[in-house]
């Protein structure tokens, strides 16, 4: 008979571990319940004049040209501070373009299509307004998107096909970086306790919203961005420790089944992005620095610099978790645990050490993945969930449980879904990931750097 | 605050067509991962292709006189069983032989990747994409109540809503009956003897491969005639309804009601449910009349992202302290196993 969860009768034990979790929650409110403080006052106290006033922003740009020119007006549709609000802004020499409004709700954005450039235009004629732009409660920067037509028009030379394959290789490579970066600890985790991890998406999202907070939201400490990213990794890190502590070490004392700490994952994952949703207003952000950026050209590659950066940054850190895996006892003694953990327990290794540091490990490089993924898209509550499944997939392609094998499954479920945009329309770009993996599953089951065992 | 509206909030959505619809899917799940131990996570993938199925027939062929009689709606209902027989096939045929790890992750991407390709405007000539698809089933033609309805004397049902809970509640007593009668059976019993141990009865000679496949696919149908009921009640079908939170509410409706148990996804679907209304509309309520000083804390806009924050508590405490749910047997949960 399989043995329940809890089936000791120390009931005082379960309610220690209750009274953990709930403190653990609160602990993570207490950190970032000070933004959406901080976004009360703000709010109730618009006629205040202290508080920041939201500002509506966009880029114009065709591909990577900027637009400059272009004028465009914001209406009120309903604003409570101002309902007769109206506003123009024509975009800057770098395609950009901002409008204070005077508080939150929402505004008929429209460009004014006479002013557009000869040699550009709208992707699509009709959608030069959008009639229904909402400012969230507490935003104080909202961007608007505005497509344009990056290959008609006669002022524009189109990338030749290979410079856009190249660019998208690129691009891919990117992604699978960010992707490699943020399930290393998934992949990890699983080898180690057997716990596929649904609330990893979340730990991802958990590093961007720390840094965020600390480097842009107007209720935050407004550190510089590097700083921000130090410090939010650490308390990534740190969360994911106390998680290990309080959550996942006494469930598995309590010998509860990898089964059952899945299902608790998934609790975990919908109170945390729900959390994060309550405490963002669920609107995308952007960190300070990034807000807007034109491209930089290296030979026939196009992208921001912050890319760049980012992609950098990724590879030196996988690069070091592959050293300090392979060349210290630390890393030894992870990957003995990962192989073979009662042989390991016997030859002397602190198999819950070891599992707590890999939980610390896990969850800052999953932070930082994130951050890395913020500053090239956005931040938002549900960014990270948005990633899970393409995490699995790369974790399942590259061999369960194996580090390399998410670093390489990361890159080719990266690439594949950004070069398959080549072909195909963009909405199925993480749809690309998920079939290679469900492919490779029937060729390949235990992925790509797996090691073959026999299953069922 | 008026502690009545809460409770008749949380009495409605209960006996609604929402708890009906999951109350069909946790039905569905509970044999697949209950009974066989299959941990199907892309439950909502076989809910959206069940309600696609039909609704796109129906869209296509919104008559269908066979001997004076419309056959358009049964037919629709039978192309829908066959979508979601169709995507079980699919599904089982690469995964079955693995570790059940590999089910849940390739189950959850395809429901994704159907919801994203559902979505896409690629597909929109077919599906509608993101704006989703009407079809006239002439559901509502043949409907017998007039009226509102009440019950308990106090909660209201209008006709329509009545007609959709009828059929809905009674798809659950039919599939409820027949994995009863099912789980009685020789069929049944070996199901659970995959569940318990997967070498022990491929040693005594079962066809643990066919008996996994035929539990996928017959769970998975029922997840689809729960998505038809929902796209019937709507005489629409959406992407953004067929979300991955469909596998997941299900997922905890049949853990709080129990897990291999007949009226476990019943019970467990309508307290969900009502726990999920009556929060919410104690939320609203409580914002709205400053009960507790709540309306300092968070503002109408939360309080459906809290909703979603109860529910994945309630998930983890359950799993934590109750894993065999309410009516669950602790010696025949499988949760705690290692």
């Amino acid at each position: 008979m399989l043995r329940p969860f809890g089936a000791d009768p120390g009931g005082k034990r379960l309610r220690v571990i209750v009274a953990r979790v709930l403190f653990g929650a609160l602990a993570v409110l207490g950190v970032l319940a000070a933004p959406a403080a901080a976004q009360e006052t703000t709010t109730t106290a618009p006629a205040g004049g202290e508080a920041a006033t939201p500002v509506i922003r966009g880029t114009f740009t065709s591909g990577s040209t900027p637009i400059e020119g272009v004028t465009i007006t914001a209406t009120a549709v309903d604003v409570e501070a101002d309902p007769d609000f109206e506003g123009e802004a024509t975009s800057d020499a770098d395609g950009a373009w901002a409008i204070e409004a005077p508080g939150p709700g929402v505004y008929r954005l429209a460009i004014d299509t006479d002013t557009i450039p000869e040699d550009f235009a709208l992707e699509d004629p009709d959608r030069f307004e959008l009639p229904q732009f909402r400012v969230f409660p507490g935003s104080t920067s909202s961007n608007a998107v505005f497509r344009f037509a990056s290959e008609e028009g006669g002022g524009i030379v189109a990338p030749s096909r290979w410079e856009r394959m190249l660019n998208l290789i690129f691009s891919g490579i990117r992604l699978g970086l960010i992707i490699g970066l943020c399930s290393v600890g998934l992949s990890l985790v699983f080898g180690t306790t057997g716990l596929v991890n649904f609330a990893q998406g979340e730990l991802v999202t958990l590093g961007a919203l720390l840094a965020w907070f600390l480097n842009t939201s107007s209720g935050g400490p407004q550190w510089t961005l590097v700083l921000a990213v130090i410090v939010a990794v650490i308390l990534s890190g740190l969360f994911g420790g106390a998680l290990d502590m309080v959550l996942w070490r006494p469930m598995v004392r309590q010998r509860s089944g990898a089964l059952a700490r899945m299902l608790v994952s998934i609790g975990l994952a919908l109170f945390l992005r729900y959390l994060f949703q309550v405490l963002t207003d669920g609107s995308p952000n952007t960190f300070r620095q990034y807000a807007t950026q034109g491209p930089t050209d290296i030979g026939p590659i196009s992208f921001p610099v912050s890319t760049y950066i980012t992609m950098v940054i990724c590879a030196v850190v996988l690069i070091g978790v592959g050293l300090v895996l392979e060349q210290t006892r630390l890393g030894t003694a992870i990957r003995a645990v990962a192989d073979e953990k009662d042989l390991a327990e016997a030859s002397g290794i602190d198999v819950r050490r070891v599992i707590t540091m890999i939980w610390i490990g896990s969850t800052a490089l999953a932070g930082l993945g994130g951050i890395m993924l913020g500053i090239n898209e956005t931040v938002q509550f549900n960014m990270g969930f948005r990633l899970l499944l393409t995490m699995f997939a790369a974790v399942v392609l590259g061999g369960l449980g194996s580090a390399y094998g998410a670093m390489v499954g990361g890159l080719v479920v990266g690439i594949a879904s950004e070069v398959s945009t080549y072909w195909i329309d963009a909405d199925f770009k993480y749809a690309v990931g998920l079939a290679i993996l469900i492919v490779v599953l029937m060729v390949r089951p235990q992925g790509i750097l797996g090691i073959r065992e026999r299953v069922g | 605050m008026d502690w009545s509206i809460i409770f008749e909030d949380g009495l409605r959505t209960a006996f609604g067509i929402i708890a009906a619809v999951y109350a069909l899917t946790a039905v569905g799940l509970n044999l697949q991962f209950g009974y066989t131990g299959l941990m199907n996570y892309g439950q909502a993938g076989f809910v959206l292709v069940g309600a696609y199925g039909m609704a796109i027939f129906i869209y296509e062929v919104p008559s269908l006189e066979v001997g004076g009689v419309d056959l358009s709606l049964p037919v629709g209902f039978l192309i829908g069983c066959l979508c979601a027989v169709v995507l079980g096939l699919i599904l089982g045929i690469p995964t079955l032989r693995l570790r059940g790890d590999y089910l849940a992750i390739v189950t959850i991407s395809a429901a994704e990747i159907l919801r994203i390709t559902t979505n896409s405007r690629a597909a929109q000539d077919v599906t509608g994409g993101p704006q989703g698809k009407r079809f006239a089933s002439g559901f509502f033609d043949v409907n017998p109540f007039d009226g509102r309805f009440k019950l308990f004397g106090a909660v209201a049902f209008s006709a329509n809503t009545l007609w959709v809970m009828v059929w809905t509640w009674g798809l659950v007593a039919i599939c409820s009956v027949a994995m009863f009668l099912l789980m009685r059976s020789p069929w049944g019993r070996a199901l659970k003897a995959v569940r318990e141990d997967e070498d022990a009865a491929r040693a005594l000679g079962k066809n643990v491969y066919a008996y996994k496949m035929q539990s996928l696919v017959i769970g998975g149908v029922i997840g689809g005639m729960a998505g038809m009921m929902l796209a019937l009640s709507r005489q629409f079908v959406e992407p953004d309804a067929f979300q991955s939170s469909i596998t997941f509410l299900a997922y905890a409706a049949l853990i709080l009601g129990g897990l291999a148990r007949i009226f476990g996804p019943i019970l467990g679907s309508m307290l969900l449910w009502f726990v999920i209304a009556a929060s919410e509309s104690f939320l609203s309520e409580a914002v709205e009349h400053g009960f507790l000083g709540i309306d300092n804390v968070i503002t109408s806009d939360d309080i459906g992202p809290v909703r979603f924050m109860l529910v994945g508590l309630l998930i983890m405490l359950l799993v934590i302290f109750r894993p065999q749910g309410i009516l669950g047997d602790r010696q025949e949960v499988m949760l705690g196993n290692d």
